[in-house]
């Protein structure tokens, strides 16, 4: 049975047009995947279809809502069925809460302000509906605060509160970007769970083909405001050649072979990282938190390896200490003589630039070069990175030469050690691809080491040679990267391998 | 977590006061030199001078000093006035009744006028209306209180005898009180009203420009909803941590309106006693304002943490 | 508004600006207009007396022209001084979070519990009244104004990721300090310095009036307040002139601290664009 039935929806924006004829439907019980690159327009259809629109937006097409139509640029009548009949959740950031107000408060406000409950009973279905969405009453999520709980317990809560006035259809804007990939897993098998046993109907759009892979019953791809391609599962080339190429890139195996002997570059004896809880003022109460444990690890020249763990496992404290930004609290790091230049390239592109500084002034201040150097354009060349971006500012280019920058600076000055903190993760699928590509090629060209922190378990297999599970911690596991692929020891390395392995389906 | 608030607030109000009057024994009593021979004057008798610094103490060491000083406003002490040979807590408690009103009903009508005032502006915003309060604000923050209290006087007590050009006959007058404290409210509160309402209305668009209104409009609240439960509350924090800022300008204004309006209140007594060179009443009256703004502002931080569970965490200053 | 309208407006308004300064350097040029001269007492508008005279004789013009001086001396003394101060405060509290950043938080909401009157009353005791007085409370209540402001502005921008590649490019704290962090706040600190100004010459109205601030026969604006008030009745514009001045120059100060502010908000400053589009 269709829920949700989209035809013909045109969006203009001035007089720049970001939807086009666009189509959909959704069934009861099913899960549609809208994949795309960022700027495709997916966001932009979630918040057409939840009547959220910028107000100078101009729409054309026509929605029914089970069964009743809805006019797209009615603004009274989609706020009515918002809550009521479609859901809308987002991408983490915990902005979209309320920070002043409680958890189960956010549950149970729809309840109250629409459904027209007293706050007690409405508290009473709210923590009903946590329960249900997976923050059962023993986990203290329901009088905390925003700030106050994880991003998982937000998105699980986010979940409860869009379904509080039970709508039949919900959609999904990439729900689980921001999250780590255990945590993903069970975000997106809560939604499986809704769309069996409630008969939801869910609009899932991502910008990550796998996640979609391994959740929805159907696919479509957006690309410039248009659906290109739609497929049911699994792909195939007959029908959906661009999807099945995406999905190629996402399972692309590393191209160097086995594990050779490397010269030693670094070393880590038993690095130790403790926080004492800020000392309070008067009420002192100092707890130490030990964010990493007994660090011992060996890197040869030339070698990549990958860090890998969920957020919290201490994977960027590391990469701090190895960086020399923070100090290790107790062990030692012993580099090979002569070595120990190092560079990171970060997570954000846009955060790693100045933003009043111009690209080439960025790249050259590793070596305090001026803009115009011929060392700063042969250093963006390596990264692959046009020498006519030199003279702009980074709000003038996209993530993807934002992030070449950065390597570019990285690189300028030989580094023997790289460090990459999640350096793909904030990308498109289709530039992340490129990204990788690009380090192989910078190991290949000048034998740089690297080490990759990354939660993501596929980038972590294309481009290591070795890799190290992080867990509270502690290493534990190590050993080359195919080695642990073919037969992972550790329960957290297990659940790390199936949460990204697409052949494992959250279906029930 | 409260709890903790509260107590480091009251750890921040006692060292601030203890240091606050420190300091002011220190540039009221040592640095200028010989307090006795300020106040007699350059042709004072040495045998005059020399029974005045044992009557005010000034004979012993300065810690001992600070000492009787800071135990005898513990006692409600503030020692005596020289010109009015009279225990300066007396004058003080006198004058009170006007000061005390003043500064803080000056305080709530500036945010009466400036809470509607920017969210008015704020609703509207690139609107006509949006635009003249806000040219508008932008004069009257400009407006110095003391011309603005004679132009007042000018319109509303020389040339419509509406109500008096200033003078105060005590609260038993009843209206007539209020009559003449009016004016004197006005002047004070319409460029503060100016300066908040600037900030209600910057804060309240950029609240609305928050993702959680997103989020809230995603759970299906109405607009007004939206405004009532979520902007409004969120907006507020900012504009309370100004008001507890104004509040020290507000004193400040109080004492200087005082003498365009020639109300028997704080402000004659300290521009008397400073002509006088009545240092006790000087430091008792510099004490009282110092520490009333060290409690308001304290309070206003403790009120800030009880709405917003994000500031019951320590962070920033040390109290 | 135009982008080109904006730079004119922000041009003319710093023309004004060196106009006032002008003014007030020529002060001592027009000593003898405001000598006291009982024989010329409150002589109305004319061709000799711009303004007329007050009741001392004295031309009001002249008056006005003078009491830019006191104006402008007073505030750019609490305005150097403050920010001098005020500014390194706030970006050393904002590199980093330890025993020296918080205590000068603190410190900051402790000065800021004394108003420039207060400090005024105390310190009148050691310099008397006078310029040196006035511009002290003030610049002593603008010390935190400027910590403060740059503190927040600062703080959110140690954390960016171009600083940690600032650090792995080798650079220490206080080249950081000078390359990146203070161009990027320099707009907050002069909308800062702009708005001080304008709040600046409001307090020395204040001192003055009360006779805390210039003495006689320096010419001020608030002590032309102070003096007109008894002759409300007969001669208004005596009051009405001076506090015109006070109010037109706040007003260019503050309205240019705002536009520079505007200028320094980058969410604002997307909106202007889209204004221009």
């Amino acid at each position: 049975m269709t829920a949700l039935d989209l035809k013909g929806l045109s969006v203009t924006l001035g007089s720049r047009c970001v939807l086009d004829n666009l189509s959909l439907t959704i069934n009861k019980g099913e899960i549609v995947g809208l994949v795309g690159a960022s700027g495709s327009g997916k966001s932009m259809t979630a918040r057409a279809l939840c009547g959220l629109l910028p107000t100078h937006a101009k729409t054309n097409g026509t929605l029914t809502l089970n069964g009743e139509p809805i006019a797209l640029h009615d603004v009274e009548a989609f706020a009515a069925i918002r809550g009521r009949d479609i859901g809308l959740i987002f991408q983490d950031p915990a902005g979209i809460f309320n920070p002043l107000m409680s958890i189960g408060d956010h549950v149970a406000e729809a309840l109250v302000r629409r459904g027209g409950l007293a706050w007690t009973h409405a508290r009473e279905k709210a923590r009903i509906a946590l329960d249900r969405a997976g923050l059962p009453n023993d986990i203290p999520a329901f009088d905390r605060y925003p700030h106050e709980v994880s991003g998982g317990q937000r998105q699980r809560a986010m979940i409860a509160a869009a379904l509080a006035l039970s709508p039949k259809i919900l959609i999904a804007d990439e729900p689980t970007t921001a999250l780590d990939v255990t945590t993903e897993t069970g975000i997106l098998a809560l939604l499986r769970q809704c769309a069996d046993e409630d008969g939801l109907g869910i609009l899932l759009i991502s910008h990550d083909l796998p996640i979609l892979e391994r959740i929805a019953d159907r696919l479509l791809l957006m690309k410039n405001g248009r659906i290109v391609e739609s497929s049911t599962l699994p792909l195939s080339n007959d029908t959906a050649p661009e999807l099945a190429r995406l999905y190629a890139l996402g399972h692309k195996a590393s191209i160097h072979a086995a594990h050779e002997r490397r010269a030693p570059l670094l070393q880590t004896k038993s690095i130790g990282k403790t926080y004492s809880n800020k000392s309070q003022f008067l009420l002192g109460s100092s707890d130490t938190i030990h964010a990493l444990k007994n660090i011992s690890l060996s890197l040869g020249e030339s070698e990549i390896v990958a860090v890998v763990g969920e957020s919290g496992s201490g994977k960027s404290t590391l990469a701090r200490i190895l960086a020399g930004l923070d100090r290790a609290s107790q062990g030692e790091m012993i580099w090979t003589e002569g070595k120990g230049r190092v560079q990171m390239v970060f997570q954000d592109p846009a955060g790693s630039l100045n933003p009043r500084w111009t690209i080439g002034q960025s790249i050259g201040e590793p070596l305090s070069l001026s803009a115009n150097h011929p060392r700063v354009a042969e250093a963006a060349r390596d990264a692959g990175l046009d020498p006519a971006f030199l003279t702009r500012y980074p709000h003038q280019i996209s993530g993807g030469q934002a992030q070449r920058a950065a390597i570019a600076r990285a690189i300028i000055r030989r580094p023997d050690l790289l460090i990459l903190d999640e350096p793909v993760s904030a990308l498109d699928f289709e530039i992340r691809d490129q990204i990788l590509s690009l380090l192989e090629r910078l190991r290949a060209m000048h034998g740089i080491a690297m080490i990759f922190i990354t939660h993501d378990i596929s980038a972590a297999r294309r481009l290591s040679d070795r890799m190290i599970v992080l867990d509270k911690g502690e290493i534990v596991e190590s050993g080359i990267t195919a080695d642990i692929f073919s037969a992972p020891d550790h329960a957290m390395t297990k659940a790390l391998l199936a949460a990204s392995s697409s052949e494992e389906r959250v279906r029930s | 977590m409260l709890i903790r608030v509260f107590i480091r607030k009251l750890a921040g109000l006692i060292a601030f006061l203890l240091l606050a009057s420190v300091l002011i024994f220190l540039i009221v009593d040592v640095l200028p030199g010989d307090p006795a021979a300020l106040m007699l004057g350059t042709d004072a008798r040495p045998d005059t001078l020399q029974a005045l610094r044992h009557q005010l103490g000034l004979d012993q060491p300065l810690v001992v000093q600070y000492a009787s000083w800071i135990i005898g406003l513990l006692h409600f002490d503030f020692g005596t006035s020289m010109t009015y040979a009279t225990p300066v807590l007396t004058l003080i408690t006198e004058r009170l009744p006007v000061s005390l009103p003043l500064a803080v009903m000056s305080l709530a009508l500036t945010a009466m006028i400036a809470i509607p005032l920017g969210a008015l502006s704020a609703h509207h915003h690139g609107l006509t209306l949006d635009r003249v309060i806000k040219n508008g604000l932008q004069l009257a923050l400009a407006l110095p209180n003391i011309w603005l209290a004679l132009l007042l006087i000018m319109i509303f007590a020389v040339g419509l005898h509406w109500l008096p050009a200033g003078g105060f006959a005590g609260w038993k007058s009843g209206v007539i009180a209020f009559k003449s404290l009016l004016l004197p409210l006005l002047a004070l509160a319409i460029p503060q009203a100016a300066i908040l309402a600037r900030t209600v209305r910057a804060e309240i668009r950029d609240k609305a420009q928050e993702n959680f209104v997103l989020g809230a409009r995603a759970r299906g609240l109405s607009e007004n909803d939206i405004l009532w439960h979520h902007i409004l509350p969120n907006a507020m924090l900012p504009v309370l941590s100004v008001m507890g800022l104004q509040f020290a300008f507000l004193i400040a204004g109080t004492v200087i309106i005082e003498t365009v309006f020639s109300l028997p209140g704080l402000g004659r007594l300290i521009f008397q006693s400073i002509t006088q060179r009545d240092l006790p009443v000087i430091k008792g009256v510099a004490m009282l304002l110092v520490g009333s703004v060290i409690l308001v502002n304290q309070a206003v931080d403790l009120l800030a943490a009880l709405i917003d569970p994000r500031l019951r965490r320590q962070s920033g200053a040390f109290l | 508004m135009t982008h080109a309208l904006r730079k004119k407006i922000m041009g003319g308004s710093l023309m004004l600006i060196f106009l006032y300064g002008a003014l007030a350097i020529a002060m001592p040029l027009m000593e003898s207009a405001y000598q006291i001269r009982i024989d010329f007492r409150l002589m109305p508008i004319s061709s000799t007396h711009w303004l007329g005279t007050d009741q001392f004789g004295r031309d009001t013009f002249a008056m006005v022209i003078g009491g830019c001086f006191a104006s402008l001396s007073v505030a750019a003394m609490a305005v150097i001084i403050g920010a001098g101060i005020g500014i390194p405060l706030g970006l050393i509290a904002s590199a980093s979070d330890n025993i020296l950043s918080r205590s000068i938080l603190s410190l900051n909401d402790f000065i800021f519990a004394f108003p420039a009157l207060v400090t005024a009353i105390l310190i009148h005791n050691i310099f008397g009244s006078g310029i040196i007085t006035a511009g002290l409370a003030i610049s002593i209540f603008n010390i935190p104004v400027f910590a403060r402001t740059l503190y927040g502005a600062a703080r959110p921008l140690w954390t960016k990721d171009f600083i940690k590649a600032a650090r792995l490019a080798g650079k220490n704290t206080i080249s950081i300090a000078a390359t990146h962090i203070l161009p990027l706040v320099s707009s907050v600190a002069l909308a800062q310095i702009s708005m001080q100004m304008g709040l600046g010459i409001l307090a020395e109205a204040g001192l003055s009036y009360v006779g805390l601030g210039v003495v006689p026969p320096m010419p001020s604006w608030g002590r032309m307040l102070n003096e007109a008030q008894t002759l409300i009745v007969i001669a208004p514009r005596l009051a009405i002139i001076p506090g015109l001045a006070i109010a037109a120059s706040v007003f260019l100060f503050t309205w240019i601290g705002d536009k520079l502010s505007d200028y320094a908000d980058p969410k604002r400053r997307e909106g202007q664009d889209h204004d221009r589009a």
